[in-house]
């Protein structure tokens, strides 16, 4: 177990340095924020001195050998615009995602595994037909559409709620229900598929017709079933709200971590860009990391040497 | 003592007490107001930021030596006055009895300070306003003398633009670190917290030199999606917010409680034409946006009149931008120092511009690639649309390529474009010459926007007149020439400047401004 | 309990690896589902639609008209049957050639997503070990790149267009289909269908093939469910930043996007048009993905 973690770190600092090269490469093939930097009155010359100044008009290699240089002395850079450390802004704004994130996670499991179970149990009936079909409603809409709607609704139509920014409870509630919709969606479709895999066997079945008490222990079995492919896209979905919740994030202007990527990739703020991508690989290795010792947990013929 | 005489002691204290009391409930209408702005400020540092939103939250606690006032004017703020003593030395004489919210008098040593660090700083992106300032020489407490390396008469209208007034000692003790958390000015308000990405929260400064703002705390936050900005002042959470989408100003008018407040910015939108390589081809060396081997058509000039006869600015103007814009008739709008009143854009006639193509060779038009930005400029893709709808009835065929402007700006500096449409902004006259019109050239340094490499000598000359010529007359009469000249050899296309927007509360009354910002000490309740 | 549950040993190596073939079973399903039907109809309309885009549509998609901008839904009469937008282009042709390319995108990305993500989902399940660790770390720093960096990054390197967004899409979309496809993967090749199967000498591959694909494919047909609708979504957002498809040619996210912002303003038909286009196709998709399921489910069929 020791030498599987010890191997998992080792891993952990390959994947660092490999996403900071090819993050650097992109930004730098993308373009360069001078433009967005310098005031308008600045003329061709400051222009240029100040690619000079940033180092910008080199290639992308030397860029990134400048940068693991300085990042071995645990300096990962230092914004363009904010002129502080990269890896600070990003840390920064981390517990504000994870507030919104938690609850995602926690309101969409919530509702996903009743209803899921539900729609499993009463499978080709017009209640599992009506959940399924009504859960559409989160997977085909834009997130965009979704935030702006409940926005016109809850916030100027009927003025229970606030618009936008962090604060109490009553500020997590719309970014959190834009952000469930989706997972909900999904979480429900998994929990009922997998159930309906263990549902069908016919010692199930068997055990079905036997009585409450085996239908109840059948029943956790199944749910248990779900379990595997349940853990593996909540982790990806957890990751992905933390680092990547962008269109929500600037909707209602949560002072979260996607916020932050969005106006540093707009800006090309090469090092929180890089810096960003660390974060949130480190972010990931730990998620899944999570994920591969909760499937030990859930089927003990999983196992790491 | 009689007691009649206690009694009329007694009466006139109660009355003046009363007088007192009810004047002060009269003149404390001090208010808290909450202002939604369209991003985060990115540091309290003044010097290393040119971004209008960051220099609009700093305005609030710090203050320049003059500054623009709503429509462009330079007005007096930390200096009290200025004259020119030679072509090249200005003497500013400062206002009395000004102290930095920390205590700290500001004096001659401050703006030397300031003025000296926006330019030496190795990370100051304001170098461009102060490089020609050589020496800053204090005469007296309250009197400064800037000695330029060359004639610089936009060097008041240079200083007007954002170079605020630090601290030195503060400075020091706190160094960039410090200054870039917890700012120290002069300004109306005074720095109280700030949450990243979430508030902004300042008071009044009770021993400000100037009057006193009538809304004494101000919450800024930074709401980025204009829908949510909009769904925030209609639910009554924020008083006053940066710019409205166009598509909703009749929603906020008609709410009733709710204002929305209009006036003509001085961002122009252009259509700019390669006319430096001859043919299309891969760029570098050929024109991209041109069939391979073709002529560039835009060499020669009846083309160029061909396109601003073609494009219909009006309808441009009235149907894809709501009306929130204004026809431009030249590239300064008319509040602007050196806007020719006798240059006007021609007018909108299709078939002149047919005659036009066909006299130049192309009776059948030509193919074109338009680049534009989409996210850059309010309503670019429509624009962008609009404009391929225009001149196709020409018959200039145009293939519209839409960039995000992190794309779009380093490919336009490469010159990596043969039509395209930008904006610009500066609100120093000669600085927008040298920038769009002026020739490409590290000599000069001009032709920072001039993707189109247009070149003419006889307006560089006319530009060099513009940023050095001293004599006020002589210079605008330089701006003149410029705008006929150039409304005749169409080196660029002026299409239109970009409104600028607020919506507010019905009680409050603010100008809109023309260097953008929202500043919370302009407003007044009704 | 553990020991019940893997009673059936014998059982699931008879059904486990036989991955069920569509035969007259299957429509019997089909028709007996009423939501499959409803799911199937639906699909096809839009395929159809979308196919016959260049002859049913009444207008040009490009033909604009700015004295007729934003006009109103003139439903059965009138020219404009699903209004115009911003610039005065016809909304229902543009939706009709919107679909077409919707429809192209979202297949052919996730496909390429689901080609690349299972098989490097069941190797490295299977192999475990190093094969695994390359993956996931791999999979790990695909999960943690920035999207919109590569879509602007691959837009300004190549340029737009469709099928260049169709690769660039598709690969992105591998980790999460490769993940997931892995930890069931991991729990199946300890079951003892796959272990006799092993004993009888079977090759890897296929094992690979024919007794742990079929098992993991549940979640990846919700996956694909799910994910389709939001790759044709996520092109909206490209489109928005200007990555996504050229101005001038449509696709159901462009649309969305464009008509997004006169939301509020009364005109809500150029965003909600394009936008029902979309939920009809989904609904579609996800209908005929849940009764997929079931039906490649090859013990679920018995009971139907």
């Amino acid at each position: 177990m020791t030498r599987f973690l010890v191997n998992r770190l080792l891993q952990m600092v390959g994947v660092f340095l490999i996403i900071s090269m090819i993050v650097f490469m992109l930004l730098v093939l993308t373009g360069d924020p001078i433009e967005l930097l310098l005031p308008p009155a600045a003329d061709i010359n400051q222009v240029e001195a100040l690619r000079t100044q940033l180092g910008l008009d080199r290639p992308w290699y030397v860029q990134y050998a400048k940068f693991v240089r300085s990042a071995l002395r645990g300096d990962l850079g230092t914004s363009f615009y904010f002129h502080e450390p990269a890896v600070r802004l990003v840390l920064q704004r981390l517990p504000a995602s994870l507030e919104l994130v938690v609850w995602t996670m926690v309101v969409s499991t919530l509702l996903a595994i009743p209803l899921g179970v539900l729609a499993a149990t009463r499978c080709g009936t017009w209640l599992d037909r009506g959940v399924l079909v009504g859960s559409l409603v989160g997977i085909s809409a834009p997130t965009f559409w979704i935030g702006i709607v409940l926005i016109a609704f809850f916030v100027v139509a009927l003025g229970w709620l606030p618009s936008s920014g962090r604060g109490g409870w009553e500020h997590l509630v719309l970014p959190v229900a834009t952000l469930a919709f989706y997972r909900v969606a999904l979480f429900i479709r998994l929990i009922r598929a997998g159930m309906l895999d263990v549902l069908g066997q016919d010692y199930i079945r068997t055990a079905r017709a036997k009585g409450l008490f085996e239908r109840l222990v059948v029943y956790r079995h199944a749910l248990k079933n779900t379990l595997i492919p349940f853990v593996t896209i909540s982790g990806l979905q957890m990751g992905g709200l933390i680092a990547f919740a962008i269109v929500t994030e600037k909707i209602f202007a949560w002072p979260g971590m996607g916020r932050l990527l969005l106006i540093s990739i707009e800006r090309l703020d090469y090092p929180v860009v890089v810096a960003y991508a660390i974060v949130t690989a480190a972010l990931f290795v730990v998620i899944n990391l999570t994920v591969d010792l909760l499937y030990a947990l859930i089927d003990p013929r999983i196992r790491y040497e | 003592m009689t007691r009649w005489a206690a009694h009329v002691v007694i009466a006139t204290a109660v009355a003046l007490a009363l007088i007192a009391g009810l004047a002060s409930t009269n003149f404390a209408q001090g208010r808290p107001v909450t202002i939604a702005i369209t991003g985060d400020a990115e540091t309290m540092d003044p010097m290393l930021s040119a971004i209008s939103t960051t220099f609009s939250v700093q305005r609030h606690i710090m203050e320049p030596l003059v500054d623009n006032d709503p429509d462009a004017r330079v007005v007096p703020v930390l200096a009290t006055s200025w004259r020119a003593l030679d072509t090249l030395t200005w003497e500013f004489k400062l206002r009395p009895g000004v102290r930095f919210h920390n205590g700290e008098p500001f004096n001659a040593e401050s703006v030397k300070f300031s003025i000296e660090r926006s330019r030496d700083h190795a990370r100051s992106l304001l170098k461009a306003y102060v490089s020609l300032i050589k020496e800053v020489r204090i005469v007296d407490d309250l009197t400064v003398r800037l000695v330029t390396s060359e004639p610089s008469p936009d060097l008041v209208a240079n200083l007007a633009n954002n170079v605020y007034m630090l601290p030195p000692r503060h400075a020091r003790e706190v160094g960039d670190e410090g200054l870039a958390r917890r700012p120290v000015g002069t300004g109306p308000y005074r720095f109280v917290e700030w949450v990243r990405d979430d508030r902004i929260v300042l008071e009044a400064n009770p021993t400000y030199w100037g009057p006193k703002p009538q809304a004494t705390r101000v919450t800024i936050k930074p709401i980025p999606e204009g829908a949510t900005r909009v769904a925030a002042l209609l639910a009554g959470e924020v008083d006053v917010i940066e710019s409205v989408p166009i598509p909703d100003i009749p929603r906020v008018t008609r709410s009733g409680g709710y204002r929305v407040l209009r006036k003509q910015g001085p961002r122009l939108i252009f259509l700019a034409m390669d006319v430096h390589r001859d043919r299309g081809g891969r760029h570098p060396a050929g024109s991209p946006g041109l069939p391979e081997g073709a002529p560039n058509p835009f060499k020669d000039v009846r083309v160029r009149q061909a396109i601003y006869h073609a494009v219909n600015t009006k309808e441009i103007v009235e149907q894809v931008m709501g009306g929130a814009a204004t026809p431009a008739e030249q590239i300064l709008p008319p509040f602007m120092f050196g806007y020719n009143p006798k240059v006007r854009r021609p007018i909108y006639d299709p078939s002149r511009a047919k005659r036009l193509l066909a006299e130049a060779g192309y009776p059948n038009g030509f193919s074109v690639r338009l680049d534009v930005t989409t996210d850059r400029y309010v309503n670019d893709r429509e624009v962008g649309l609009a404009l391929v709808g225009m001149l196709k009835r020409v018959g200039i065929d145009v293939t519209l390529n839409g960039m995000p402007r992190l794309i779009y700006f380093p490919r336009m500096r490469a010159f990596d474009t043969s039509f395209q449409m930008s904006g610009w902004l500066t609100l120093i006259s000669s600085s927008n010459w040298a920038a769009l019109l002026g020739c490409v050239d590290p000599k000069t340094g001009y032709g920072r926007a001039n993707y189109g490499r247009y070149c003419n000598p006889e307006l560089d000359r006319l530009i060099d007149i513009m940023r050095t010529e001293m004599d006020e007359k002589k210079r605008l009469e330089a701006f003149h020439k410029a705008a006929e000249l150039t409304r005749q050899d169409v080196g660029k296309i002026p299409l239109y400047f970009e409104e600028l927007t607020r919506g507010v509360k019905a009680g409050i009354e603010m100008p809109v401004r023309v260097d953008e910002y929202v500043l919370a000490a302009d407003i007044k309740f009704r | 309990m553990a020991r019940v549950l893997t009673r059936p040993t014998m059982e699931a190596v008879a059904a486990a690896p036989r991955m069920t073939r569509p035969g007259p079973w299957v429509w019997r399903a089909f028709r007996s589902s009423p939501t499959a039907v409803a799911g199937g109809v639906l699909l096809v309309v839009m395929i159809v639609l979308a196919a016959l885009a260049p002859v049913i549509a009444p207008w040009d998609p490009q033909a604009q008209d700015l004295s007729r901008r934003l006009a109103a839904p003139t439903w059965l009469r009138g020219p404009h049957p699903l209004g115009t937008d911003a610039v005065g282009r016809d909304l229902l042709s543009n939706i009709l050639f919107g679909l077409r390319i919707s429809i192209v995108f979202g297949v052919l990305s996730i496909a390429l997503s689901v080609v690349l993500g299972v098989t490097a989902g069941v190797t490295s399940g299977y192999y475990r070990g190093r094969v695994d660790a390359f993956f996931m770390r791999a999979a790990d720093m695909q999960l943690s790149l920035p999207f919109l960096l590569v879509a602007l990054a691959i837009a300004a390197i190549w340029g737009r267009g469709l099928y260049k967004l169709i690769i660039v899409v598709g690969v992105v979309g591998w980790a999460e289909f490769a993940r997931t496809v892995r930890g069931s993967t991991l729990a199946i090749r300890e079951k003892e269908f796959v272990e006799a199967a092993r004993a009888l000498g079977a090759a890897d591959r296929r094992i690979m093939a024919r007794h742990i694909l079929p098992n993991v494919l549940t979640p990846v047909i919700v996956l694909i469910s799910v994910a389709m609708p939001r790759v044709i979504v996520t092109e909206a957002t490209l489109s928005f930043l200007g990555v996504g498809m050229p101005l001038t040619t449509p696709s159901l996210g462009l649309l969305i996007d464009n008509g997004y912002k006169y939301l509020f303003s009364g005109a809500w038909w150029p965003s909600i048009m394009p936008g029902m286009a979309l939920m009809v196709l989904v609904v579609g998709i996800n209908l005929v993905g849940d009764w997929l399921r079931d039906a490649l489910d090859p013990r679920l069929h018995r009971r139907i």
